[in-house]
C-alpha cells in the first residue's frame, strides 16, 4: 500500500490544528535533534518523542507500523552495512564478518534517524491538510524571496501537484486497460512495452499543462506578485508551546552530545 | 461469440470499503445483436462495458464466453485468453490511447500483439483504415498526432477494428464530435455491425444515437437494470425517462408535450420522418 | 462593450490564418452565439476576447480597454470571463473554495472579500456545501458549475463559454447551460456562447457562422437559420426542431419558420388544430 505513506487523514485533535509551519519547524528541531543524538540509544530515547504526539493525533499505534513496513527491506541494509563495516572491539564473528561494539551503536543510531525521520514526516503529512502544508511552506520561504527564491511559485506547483496527481492517475488507469484491450501486455517492465502507456499519458499530461497554463492567465494569474491569499495562518499558544517543547528537544540533545562527547 | 453475464455484482476497493456500482446484472449479447445501454452519468455504464470487454472481473457472479465460464483478461488461460481477443473495445475518447509514430504502427499494435505475421498485420491495417474512411496510402505513414481530432478518434478505432473483433464495444464514441464527425462514426458502426455474425454494445447517453442504431436498449440507474427492450419500447415510458436521467431526443419531447394535452400521437417515434407521419396523421384525422 | 475590429491572426508556423478580417460587435447584456465546424477558427476568436491572444492585424477593445495594451490585461480578463471545454484543465486547487478563490487571489483582494465572494458565487451555481471536497470527486456538470462560480466571482461583464458543454452528458448539459441563462438574467451579464450545437445556439439574440476563419453568417438565429445553403456548406445543419418544422411545412402544413423551441413548434401545432 504505497497510499498509506504521506496520506491525510483528517481529525480534529490538537495535533491537526496546530499551525502548519509550527509542524514544519517541529519537523525541522526534532531531525537536528535525531542528528545530534550521539548514540543508538539516545537516539532511540529522542526519536520516541514522536509517540505522545502520534497518541495525541488519535493515530493508533498500528501507524507506526504501517510507517515501518514498506522500510523493513532498506532499514535492514543500513543496519547490516553500519554493523558490518565499522571496525572496532569486536563482539562476535559471521563468517567474513566480524561484529563490533562500535558497527552496532552506529548501526543502531543510523536506523532510529532514517525511521523516526520517516515516521514524524509521515505524522506531519497525516495530521497536515495538503494545502495548508503547501501554504505553511511558502510562509517559512517567503523571507527567501529577497535572495531570488520563488516561494510563491513553489507553493503554487506543490498544489497544482496535488489537484493532478489522482487526474492522472485515473488517466493511467484508463489508458492501461484501453491497451490491454489490444493485447498489450504491461507485466514485464521493459521499456519497450510500457511505451504505449507512457507516451499517451505524456502527451495527455502535456495538453494539461497547456490547458491549465491558459485557463489560469484566463483567470488573471500573473505569477506571485500582487497575489493575495484566502487562507490566513496564525500562531496560537498551542503553537509556541509545540515549538518550545521541539526547540527544548533539539538544545538538550545537543548540550548532551557536547557534555557528554559523541 | 456470445458473451453472458449472470447476477453480475461489482463494487470499487477504496480505503478499505466496497463502493458498489454495479447490482445483479443479467445481460446477454448474442451475433447480430446491436444493444445500446444508456443512463445518467454514474449509473455505471462505463464499468459494464469494461465487464462485458473483460477488462474488469465481477466482485459476484459469473461472465460466459460461448456458454464457457471465463475470467478476466490477462487472467485466463488458454482458451478464456483467445476468446477474449473476440470482444473489442473502444474507450470514451480514444484518440488518446495514440502512441506510435506513424498510423500505419499504431493500428498494427494490436495485431502484433496476437502474434501475427508481418503481411497479416499490413492487410489488417489496410483494411481497418478503409473500413474507417480513411485512405491507408494517404495517411498510413503520417503522424497521428497531426491529424484533427475526428481524424484520430478514427485512427483509434481502426486500431481495434485490426484486431478483427466479433464484438465491438463503444463507450460514447460520437461524444465532443461535431456533427460532421459524429456523422462518420455512425456510419462505420453501421458498416461494421452488417457484416455477417458480428455484434455491437454502445454505451451512449445520447438517445438521438440510440433510437438511430440500437435494437435492444438497457437503460442502467444507480447500478441496476431500470429498463430493458427495443427503443420504441423504451421512447414508450415518456416522461419516466427523465427520472432515469435521460434527455430524450428533442422531437420526443415534442411528441411527449403534444400527448400530455390531449393529442392522440404515439411516444415511440424514433426518427424525424416517423415524427412528421404521426403529426400529420394527427392532423389528418381530426379534421 | 467588446469590439474586434478587422482581426486577424495567424499561429506561429501556419501557413493560413485561423482568423481573417473578423469584425464584430458584442454588447453589455447580449447573449450571441458563434457556431462553425471544428477548425473554423470560434475557439481562436474566444481567446482573442479576453487577450489570451493577441491580433496579428486589426484589434480588440474590451470596454475601450486595447488588448494589445499589457497594463490592461488583468482588468480585461477581469471584465471578460471564460469557461473552456475540459472541465479538468481549468481547475487548478485541490478544493472546491479554493479554486473559487484562484482568480481573487490573482485580482489581489483581501482575504475576508475572498471568502465572501467565494460563498456568494458557490451559491449562485449551486454548489454551497462542497467547499473542501477536491474537484476530482464531482461530476463533470459540477465541475463545469464550479468553472463558472471561479470566473463569476471576479465579477465579469462579458461570459464566453468555449464549448463549455460539450464533454458533458445531455442532462448535465442542459443544467450548465440553464444556470448560464439564468445568471444572465440575475447579472445582466453578457453570454457569449462558442458552440457547434444548434438547439444551444439558436436560442441566442444573435448568431454568428465562421468558416474557415471567416465570418460568413451573423443575425437573429431564425434569420441565419433560413440559409440553409451557407450552413451546409459550414459542415452545420439545422437543430433537429427545425428540420422538423421544415419538413412539415414541406408536407403542406402551415408552421412558421422562426418556431426554433419544442414548446414554439407544440403551440404552431395546437393554432392549426384550432383553427380546423
Amino acid at each position: 500500500m504505497v497510499l498509506e505513506l504521506g496520506q491525510y487523514i483528517p481529525g480534529k485533535s490538537g495535533i491537526h490544528h496546530l499551525d502548519p509551519r509550527a509542524k514544519l519547524l517541529g519537523l525541522f528541531l526534532y531531525g537536528v535533534a535525531l542528528l545530534a543524538a550521539p548514540t543508538g540509544a539516545s537516539a532511540f530515547l529522542v526519536g520516541s518523542a514522536a509517540v505522545p504526539a502520534i497518541i495525541l493525533a488519535g493515530l493508533p499505534l498500528s501507524f507506526i507500523w504501517r510507517q515501518l513496513r514498506p522500510l523493513v527491506i532498506f532499514l535492514a541494509i543500513i543496519f547490516i552495512f553500519q554493523v558490518a563495516l565499522t571496525p572496532g572491539e569486536v563482539m562476535a564473528t559471521i563468517g567474513p564478518l566480524q561484529l563490533t561494539r562500535q558497527g552496532l551503536n552506529y548501526g543502531l543510531l543510523a536506523l532510529a534517524r532514517v525511521f523516526f525521520l520517516v515516521l514524524a514526516a509521515s505524522l506531519l503529512m497525516a495530521t497536515t491538510d495538503p494545502l495548508a502544508l503547501a501554504d505553511g511552506l511558502e510562509r517559512l520561504l517567503r523571507p527567501g524571496q529577497r535572495v531570488g527564491l520563488p516561494a510563491e511559485e513553489l507553493a503554487l506547483m506543490l498544489t497544482l501537484a496535488l489537484r493532478f496527481v489522482p487526474t492522472l492517475l485515473e488517466e493511467a488507469e484508463r489508458i492501461m486497460r484501453a491497451q490491454v484491450a489490444r493485447g498489450a501486455s504491461f507485466r514485464g517492465l521493459q521499456v519497450k512495452n510500457l511505451m504505449p502507456l507512457v507516451i499517451p499519458l505524456f502527451i495527455s499530461a502535456f495538453r494539461r499543462a497547456e490547458g491549465l497554463a491558459e485557463a489560469m492567465e484566463a483567470r488573471a494569474y500573473r505569477g506571485g506578485e500582487g497575489r493575495t491569499r484566502m487562507r490566513q495562518l496564525s500562531f496560537q499558544a498551542a503553537d509556541f508551546l509545540f515549538l518550545l517543547l521541539a526547540g527544548a528537544l533539539a538544545a538538550g540533545t545537543a548540550y548532551y552530545r557536547l557534555r557528554f562527547g559523541g | 461469440m456470445e458473451i453472458s453475464l449472470q447476477e453480475v455484482t461489482f463494487a470499487y476497493q477504496a480505503a478499505g470499503r466496497q463502493w458498489p456500482v454495479l447490482k445483479d446484472i443479467n445481460l446477454r449479447v448474442a451475433p447480430g445483436d446491436f444493444l445500446a445501454i444508456t443512463g445518467a452519468g454514474g449509473s455505471g455504464k462505463s464499468t459494464l462495458a469494461m465487464l462485458l470487454a473483460g477488462l474488469l472481473e465481477p466482485v459476484s457472479g459469473r461472465v460466459t464466453l460461448n456458454g464457457q465460464p471465463v475470467r478476466g483478461r490477462g487472467k485466463g488461460i488458454g482458451k478464456g485468453l483467445s476468446l477474449w481477443q473476440k470482444v473489442g473495445m473502444v474507450f470514451q475518447q480514444p484518440e488518446q490511447q495514440l502512441f506510435a509514430e506513424t498510423v500505419a504502427e499504431d493500428i498494427a499494435f494490436g495485431p502484433r500483439n496476437m502474434g501475427l505475421p508481418a503481411d497479416q498485420v499490413g492487410v489488417r491495417v489496410k483494411a481497418a483504415l478503409r473500413a474507417v474512411g480513411l485512405d491507408p496510402d494517404g495517411l498510413g505513414g503520417r503522424s497521428p498526432f497531426t491529424l484533427s481530432g475526428g481524424q484520430q478518434r478514427r485512427v483509434a478505432i481502426a486500431g481495434i477494428l485490426a484486431l478483427e473483433p466479433e464484438v465491438l464495444i463503444l463507450d460514447e464514441p460520437t461524444a465532443g464530435l461535431d456533427p460532421a464527425g459524429r456523422a462518420g462514426i455512425i456510419k462505420l458502426i453501421r458498416a461494421f455491425c452488417q457484416q455477417p455474425a458480428r455484434a455491437v454494445v454502445l454505451i451512449s447517453h445520447n438517445m438521438a444515437d440510440v433510437a438511430e442504431l440500437a435494437r435492444q436498449v438497457v437503460v442502467l440507474h444507480q447500478g441496476r437494470v431500470a429498463l430493458q427492450g427495443t427503443p420504441r419500447e423504451i421512447f414508450r415510458q415518456g416522461e419516466a425517462l427523465r427520472s432515469y436521467g435521460l434527455l430524450p431526443p428533442s422531437w420526443t419531447r415534442l411528441m411527449q408535450g403534444l400527448h400530455r394535452q390531449g393529442a392522440p400521437v404515439p411516444l415511440d417515434v424514433l426518427n424525424l420522418a416517423e415524427a412528421r407521419d404521426a403529426i400529420l396523421a394527427w392532423l389528418g384525422g381530426g379534421g | 462593450m467588446i469590439e474586434v475590429q478587422g482581426v486577424t491572426f495567424v499561429y506561429p508556423g501556419a501557413n493560413l490564418p485561423a482568423l481573417a478580417g473578423v469584425s464584430l460587435t458584442i454588447k453589455p447584456g447580449e447573449f450571441v452565439a458563434i457556431t462553425g465546424p471544428n477548425g473554423s477558427g470560434k475557439s481562436t476568436l474566444a481567446r482573442l476576447l479576453n487577450g489570451l491572444l493577441r491580433p496579428r492585424a486589426g484589434r480588440v477593445l474590451v470596454d475601450g480597454l486595447d488588448s494589445r495594451d499589457e497594463q490592461s490585461l488583468v482588468e480585461i480578463r477581469r471584465r471578460v470571463g471564460m469557461v473552456f471545454q475540459d472541465p479538468d484543465n481549468q481547475l487548478v486547487a485541490a478544493t472546491v473554495a479554493d479554486d473559487v478563490a484562484f482568480g481573487l487571489e490573482n485580482l489581489g483582494l483581501p482575504p475576508a472579500v475572498i471568502r465572501e465572494r467565494v460563498a456568494a458565487a458557490l451559491a449562485a451555481v449551486g454548489l454551497s456545501g462542497l467547499e473542501t471536497r477536491p474537484p476530482h470527486r464531482l461530476s463533470g456538470g459540477q465541475k463545469q458549475r464550479l468553472a463558472l462560480a471561479g470566473v463569476l466571482a471576479m465579477a465579469p461583464r462579458y461570459l464566453v463559454l468555449d464549448e463549455a458543454t460539450a464533454m458533458l452528458d445531455p442532462v448535465a448539459r442542459e443544467e450548465v447551460f440553464r444556470q448560464v441563462l439564468d445568471l444572465r438574467q440575475a447579472k445582466g451579464l453578457a453570454v457569449i456562447l462558442i458552440t457547434h450545437y444548434m438547439e444551444e445556439a439558436v436560442l441566442a439574440d444573435r448568431m454568428l457562422v465562421l468558416q474557415a476563419g471567416r465570418l460568413v453568417l451573423s443575425g437573429p438565429p431564425a434569420e441565419v437559420m433560413l440559409q440553409e445553403d451557407k450552413l451546409a456548406t459550414a459542415g452545420l445543419k439545422l437543430p433537429d426542431i427545425m428540420a422538423l418544422g421544415k419538413i412539415l411545412r414541406q408536407a403542406g402544413l402551415k408552421i412558421p419558420a422562426n418556431c426554433i423551441t419544442v414548446e414554439e413548434l407544440a403551440r404552431a401545432l395546437w393554432k392549426l388544430v384550432s383553427r380546423k
